[in-house]
C-alpha cells in the first residue's frame, strides 16, 4: 500500500524539481503559504471557518472525481482502494481541520473531520451528477468549465454576500467581490490542448480579443451581479466597489495573456511568480501586460498564420 | 488540390518521413497505410500545420487549416463541457453559427451529457459530427473506425462517400482493410522512414495478400506456441 504514496511523492518530487526547486523546501514553503493564508483569513473575516470549511470541502473534492476513482478501482482491490483513499483524504483535510481546532471553531473542525472521511467513501459519485446548467452555453469554453467546477464556491460567495449586509460589514462584501473574480482567475491558468486553438480560423490578434471578450462577459456575469447588490446597500462605497470592479476585470485579462504567453505548457514557476506579485502588486500589471501580450502572440504563431 | 513537396521529418536522429511526395485532389478519397510507428499521425499533423518539418506543402485553400477537419485517433474532451457544447465550441471556431446540433444528430447521441463520460466509440462519433458541421473542404480522419459499433461504420462509410461527390479530398488512416477498399480512390503506403508507395483499386487484392503475407505468418512464427 505504501508503495502509491511513494510514487506519489515521487510524481510530486520530479514537476517541483523540473521548476527547479527541492521537493522539501518545497513543501516547507507550501506549508508557511498555508500557515499566512489561514492566518490571513482568520484575521480579516468574521466567518472565515465557513470559509475554510468551503477550502477543505473544495480541496478534498478534487480526490473524489470520477475519472482518478475509477483508474484506482481498476488498479487495486477493493480493501486497499478504500485505505488510499481515505489516507489521501485525511493527508489534505487534516491541515484544514488542525487550524480549524487552534482557531478553537471546535464544531466546524468536527464537521470537516466529518466531510473529510465521508467523502473519502463516496467514490466520486458527487460529480457523477447529472449536467450542471450553465449560463455561458452560447460562448464555451472556459466560462462552461469554470463554472461548473466552481458552483459550489459561487453559492458560498451568495451567502457571504448575505452575511455580509446582514451585519452590516461592507469589508466583508468587498472580500467576497474580490474572491469572486479570483476563483475566475482558476479558469484560464490551464492551457487547453493545442486543437482547441489550431481550430480557430482567426489571427493571433483576433484569437486573443475573442478570449478577451469571452473572459469579459463571463466576469460581468458572475461578478457584476455582487457589485450591484453591494452598491444598492452601501452607495457611499461606490467608489470602492467600482475600483474592486476595475481591478477584477484586468485580472481576467491578465490570466488570458497568461495562459496563452506560456502555450502549449503550463506557465513554469518564474511565470507564475510574476502572475502572483502582478495579482498582488496590481500597477505592476501596466508592465506586464503588454510583455505578455508580446510573448503570447509569439507563442500563438505556430498554431495560427 | 494539396501538393506536398520534399517533405522531411524527424525527432532528433530519428527519421519519420523521409522525402515524400504526393498530390490529393478534389473528390478524391486517399487510404494512407503502414505498420504502427510508419508515420501516418504525422505526416497527418504536418499537413494540419500541427508539426514543423522540412519541405513545401502547396493547396488552393489557404489558409488550409482553416478549412481542414481533423478526427485525431483519440479524440479530446474536456471535463465538463457537454456534446452539444463540444459541437458549438467547433463551430464558432470556424465562425459558424448553426444551431441545428439536434437535427444533425445522426448518430443519437445524447447531447446534453458530459462528452468526457461517454464510450470511446461516442465520442469518436461526436468527433467526427463536429468536423462534419464546421463545414470543411478537406477532412482527415486518423483510425476513424476504431471502436465504432458496425451500424455507424456503415454510416460513417456512406458519409465518406458523399464527401468525395460533392468535391472534398478525404485522407483516411485504417487498419481496417476492407474499409478502406470500399472508400478509396488510392491507397500510399507508408514505409518506415523510406518513402512511399501508391497502389491503385484494381491492386487492393494483391496488396492485402501480401500484408497477410508478411506480417501475421512471420510474427506466428516468431511466437514459438
Amino acid at each position: 500500500m505504501s508503495y502509491y504514496f511513494t510514487l506519489q511523492w515521487r510524481r510530486y518530487s520530479r514537476w517541483i524539481k523540473e521548476q527547479g526547486i527541492n521537493p522539501w523546501l518545497g513543501l516547507f514553503l507550501l506549508g508557511i503559504g498555508f500557515i499566512v493564508c489561514s492566518k490571513l483569513l482568520f484575521y480579516k473575516l468574521e466567518v472565515a471557518s465557513w470559509v475554510y470549511l468551503g477550502c477543505l470541502f473544495y480541496a478534498v473534492g478534487i480526490l473524489s472525481g470520477k475519472e482518478r476513482n475509477d483508474k484506482l478501482k481498476m488498479l487495486s482491490q477493493k480493501g486497499i482502494y478504500r485505505k488510499w483513499r481515505v489516507i489521501e483524504n485525511v493527508i489534505v483535510g487534516s491541515p484544514f481541520v488542525i487550524y480549524l481546532v487552534y482557531e478553537r471553531a471546535i464544531w466546524e473542525a468536527v464537521i470537516g473531520f466529518v466531510l473529510m472521511l465521508g467523502l473519502s467513501q463516496l467514490n466520486g459519485r458527487i460529480w457523477r451528477m447529472r449536467t450542471i446548467p450553465s449560463p455561458f452555453g452560447r460562448i464555451p469554453f472556459e466560462g462552461i468549465v469554470g463554472f461548473r467546477r466552481t458552483i459550489i464556491l459561487f453559492i458560498l460567495y451568495y451567502f457571504l454576500l448575505i452575511k455580509s449586509i446582514q451585519v452590516d460589514n461592507v469589508n466583508l462584501g468587498l472580500v467576497v467581490l474580490v474572491f469572486t473574480f479570483a476563483t475566475q482567475l482558476s479558469f484560464y491558468l490551464k492551457p487547453e490542448h493545442e486543437n482547441f486553438v489550431w481550430i480557430f480560423s482567426l489571427s493571433r490578434n483576433q484569437f486573443i480579443k475573442h478570449k478577451w471578450k469571452h473572459a469579459i462577459l463571463v466576469a460581468t456575469v458572475l461578478s457584476i451581479p455582487f457589485a450591484v447588490i453591494l452598491s444598492c446597500f452601501y452607495p457611499t462605497y461606490l467608489a470602492w466597489i467600482f475600483a474592486v470592479s476595475f481591478i477584477g476585470y484586468a485580472w481576467i485579462i491578465f490570466a488570458v495573456l497568461t495562459k496563452y504567453a506560456s502555450f502549449p505548457k503550463e506557465m513554469n514557476v518564474i511565470q507564475g511568480f510574476i502572475f502572483a506579485f502582478s495579482i498582488i502588486l496590481f500597477p505592476l500589471m501596466i508592465f506586464f501586460i503588454p510583455l505578455f501580450y508580446r510573448r503570447a502572440l509569439r507563442k500563438l504563431e505556430h498554431y495560427m498564420e | 488540390m494539396i501538393s506536398i513537396r520534399n517533405l522531411h521529418k524527424s525527432y532528433g536522429n530519428l527519421q519519420v518521413l523521409n522525402d515524400i511526395n504526393i498530390e490529393f485532389k478534389s473528390g478524391k478519397v486517399y487510404g494512407i497505410v503502414g505498420e504502427n510507428g510508419a508515420g501516418k499521425t504525422t505526416l497527418f499533423k504536418c499537413i494540419a500545420g500541427l508539426e514543423i518539418f522540412k519541405g513545401k506543402i502547396e493547396t488552393s485553400h489557404n489558409p488550409l487549416k482553416d478549412v481542414l477537419g481533423f478526427l485525431p485517433t483519440q479524440p479530446i474532451f474536456m471535463s465538463y463541457l457537454t456534446g452539444k457544447e463540444y459541437l458549438k465550441l467547433s463551430c464558432i471556431a470556424r465562425d459558424n453559427h448553426r444551431n441545428d446540433f439536434v437535427e444533425q444528430n445522426i448518430f443519437n447521441l445524447p447531447l446534453d451529457s458530459y462528452a468526457v463520460h461517454y464510450s470511446t466509440g461516442m465520442q469518436k462519433k461526436l468527433a467526427f459530427m463536429a468536423i462534419l458541421m464546421q463545414q470543411n473542404e478537406v477532412f482527415i480522419l486518423d483510425e476513424p473506425y476504431n471502436g465504432v459499433d458496425i451500424h455507424s461504420n456503415m454510416m460513417m462509410t456512406a458519409i465518406i462517400k458523399k464527401l468525395k461527390s460533392e468535391g472534398k479530398i478525404v485522407l483516411i488512416s485504417s487498419h481496417i482493410f476492407s474499409t478502406l477498399k470500399e472508400t478509396c480512390d488510392e491507397l500510399i503506403v507508408l514505409e518506415k522512414g523510406k518513402g512511399i508507395k501508391h497502389f491503385y483499386p484494381k491492386d487492393y487484392e494483391h496488396v492485402e495478400q501480401e500484408m497477410k503475407n508478411k506480417s501475421i505468418e512471420d510474427v506466428i512464427e516468431r511466437l514459438k506456441i
